[in-house]
């Protein structure tokens, strides 16, 4: 045999096992994997899956002094207007879109950013 | 024809002139001349991003959603058909000895629960009304130099605080057509220590609780050749108080004055000598004005004269939200999501202490994409029917032989507060006599013409005038959003009447009293009570959804995926990508499959 044909066979075997070494990786990778629905019929989520298209979240806010709080979308949408009471919790539940991750507050001239990425905030003003 | 033509001719100049229009609006806090401060719509008054320091025709400002905006390098001009508003706790800080005029008799500068504040340390900032119209309600204003009205300038100050430096020159307020009215207004006038008053050449004015301080250590005021209707309170010039040629025989409450010239006794009113009366009047940087006396001050006061409310917030936070219903369960449905579609919004009215007054709901009956007769209601989750005291009249129900109500109209038998808006929605939004079911076919041989949707408002009252019902207040923080648990109830196959127990809630909410828990598990339903899971498939797919805004619901037997391209991407990420997929961006939506009148 001439070594351009031995060398050919070589490559052959090579290719041949890494092909199925990449297949095996591919198999693996994708054994759990659900196809992508093209229905919403053929579509599957995780139990936790959250279908709200809105954010809740109670703010807990305190203060040493008794005055309204104003509460903001970033875009200047009004969420709405409630009492802090000085030496109290205040918790206020609000409202926003899903995809929202911040509120502004107003409070005695001064504005507060607030990550609202938890269930409940607690913010200190003054 | 001639209606036709007016209308259309109507529209073509209601287009022309928001086209014909600039309006700079605030979108964040930020210098005047940052185009990241603004959002910018129409062209008429041009193309640039940021408002010109010099107003002019066709250009407007709106500074609103608590923003301040601050112009610290140049004075502002409101020339022409300019427009400024400041409103919804709005702001515009002028910086070190900047001032604002307003020059044109065609001009306008709004003020509505909004500050216009110029703290600067040094002299100048002048704010000067020299002609135009001006409108301040709930307003705060702080000039650092004067204030001054000028050539008959006319508008309406209302709940405002005025706080200047300087002097006030009231020099030609109001005509005598048009008298410029000012009620719950404090005046301070030379907060620096010293400053004037000014009133004359033929100002026109109607007063109601004005009050006016001039000079915090002196000053004088004087009231020349003007007219004023109504009353002044707590005149308190530090110095001199001249009055001469004063017509309209207001009633003045002087309180402290060195010297009063000349004997005002031709006038109606008092005369003390109370300068500590006169002196504790204040403002505070703020319109100290609570008229209803419920410990919030007017402007931040969304009813100032009802003692028994305070503040309201919205839900959604502008506009509506959309309520979308499969009706077949525990069958699965052909996920199009119109068996009921529900737009609503609610606005909640709170008290000074954080408690619920009452709730204001909108419900707009769209569509029904169903042939069952099926009914609506919503429970308030966690809320005791006797924490109500009334609902004001719901007319869209029509005496069905399954619902009974309390006698405060929540449904009777219910742990909870449940509200019925209808129990059988065809007698509310009726088919139109051809074609199939209501508003979700547009061709082919079930389309019919379209059917007005219908809209219902009513009131729950949890507090009447400040008294509580028996089971007590309800503080706000008892009373989330998620209390709102809104749910079909499924029309009887083959009869036009509703199974009451038989319910569909959006995912993951608990049933009423009054449902069989005997569905659940049955067919494609995968609800488990003990796990808290449902009205979700073994797939965990709803039968209902809710979205956060309004939004175009599908023809009939089109998966909603096919009118929301990202809706199935957004499920398959598990909610961590595509969370805009209800909205009207760039390859969210397929409008041909809405149905779309």
């Amino acid at each position: 045999m001439k070594p351009t044909y031995i060398l050919m066979v070589l490559t052959l075997i090579a290719f041949s096992s890494c092909k199925k070494s990449l297949e095996n990786k591919y198999n693996e990778i994708n054994k759990n994997r659900v196809p992508a629905a093209k229905s919403t019929t053929e579509l599957v989520v995780s139990e936790n899956f959250n279908w709200q298209t809105k954010k809740s979240i109670n703010l807990k806010l305190e203060s040493t002094e008794t005055y309204p709080a104003i509460i903001y979308t970033l875009e200047g949408e009004l969420i709405g207007k409630f009492m802090v009471i000085a030496g109290k919790e205040s918790i206020i539940p609000i409202n926003t879109a899903s995809n929202q991750t911040q509120v502004r507050i107003l409070f005695l001239e001064k504005e507060y950013f607030v990550d609202i990425n938890q269930d409940q905030v607690t913010v200190k003003l003054n | 024809m001639k209606k036709i033509l007016s209308l259309a001719l109507f529209l073509v100049l209601l287009s022309f002139q928001n086209f014909a229009q600039t309006v700079w609006t605030a979108k964040a806090s930020g210098s005047w001349s940052s185009a990241a401060t603004w959002t910018r719509s129409g062209s008429g008054g041009g193309t640039a991003n940021t408002p010109p320091n010099n107003l002019g025709n066709n250009q407007r400002v709106v500074i609103g959603g608590g923003f301040t905006v601050t112009q610290s390098s140049n004075d502002i001009e409101i020339n022409g058909t300019a427009r400024l508003t400041i409103e919804n706790g709005g702001k515009l800080n002028m910086g070190n000895g900047r001032g604002l005029t307003q020059k044109n008799i065609s001009s306008f500068f709004t003020i509505n629960n909004g500050t216009y504040e110029n703290n600067s340390v040094g002299s100048g900032g002048n704010l000067k009304i020299e002609a135009g119209t001006f409108e301040w309600t709930n307003a705060s204003i702080f000039a650092s130099g004067n204030l001054e009205f000028k050539n008959f300038a006319v508008g309406n100050m209302t709940n405002v605080c005025l706080q200047v430096k300087q002097n006030t020159l009231l020099e030609g307020l109001g005509n005598t057509s048009s008298y410029s009215n000012i009620s719950n207004v404090f005046l301070l006038t030379g907060t620096s220590g010293s400053g004037n008053l000014s009133i004359k050449d033929n100002s026109f004015i109607k007063s109601n609780n004005w009050k006016i301080r001039v000079g915090s250590n002196s000053g004088n005021a004087e009231i020349l050749n003007s007219t004023i209707n109504g009353n002044i309170y707590s005149i308190d010039a530090n110095d001199e108080l001249k009055v001469t040629s004063l017509a309209g025989n207001p009633s003045l409450s002087i309180y402290c004055a060195d010297k009063i010239t000349p004997n005002l006794n031709a006038f109606t009113g008092t005369k003390t000598n109370n300068c500590a009366t006169a002196s504790a009047q204040t403002c505070n940087g703020i319109p100290s004005i609570d008229a209803d006396l419920d410990g919030i001050n007017d402007n931040l006061d969304d009813y100032p004269s009802d003692q028994y409310r305070a503040f309201k917030s919205n839900f959604p936070n502008s506009g509506y939200a959309t309520l979308m219903f499969e009706d077949l369960w525990p069958n699965k449905g052909d996920y199009d999501f119109n068996d009921l579609v529900i737009d609503y919004k609610y606005e909640t009215v709170t008290n000074a202490s954080n408690q619920v007054v009452e709730v204001n709901y909108t419900f707009v009956l769209k569509a029904i994409g169903a042939g069952l007769h099926n009914g609506f209601g919503f429970q308030l989750d966690n809320v005791a029917p006797d924490k109500i005291t009334s609902i004001s009249s719901i007319t869209k129900t029509n005496n069905a032989a399954w619902l009974s109500k309390n006698t405060n109209g929540t449904e009777a038998g219910q742990t909870f507060a449940n509200v019925i808006l209808y129990d059988d929605v065809y007698k509310s939004l009726p088919w139109p006599g051809v074609g199939n079911m209501v508003n979700v076919y547009l061709d082919g041989p079930g389309a019919n013409p379209y059917v007005t949707p219908d809209t219902l408002r009513f009131t729950i009252t949890f507090l009447n005038n400040g008294t509580a019902p028996s089971g007590g207040t309800l503080s706000i923080s008892q009373f989330p959003s998620s209390a709102f648990n809104p749910y079909l109830i499924c029309g009887e196959e083959g009869t036009w009447n509703q199974l009451r127990n038989k319910e569909i809630h959006l995912p993951n909410r608990i049933p009423t009293s009054k449902a069989s828990l005997a569905f659940f598990g049955t067919a494609s339903d995968d609800s488990n009570p003990t796990s808290g899971k449902y009205y979700k498939t073994k797939e965990n797919l709803p039968w209902a959804l809710e979205i956060f805004e309004s939004i175009p619901y599908m023809k009939e037997k089109v998966d909603i995926s096919e009118g929301y391209s990202n809706f199935l991407n957004w499920a398959e990420s598990n909610g961590a990508s595509f969370t805009s997929w209800y909205q009207n961006l760039t390859g969210n939506r397929v409008n041909t499959n809405f149905y779309i009148r």
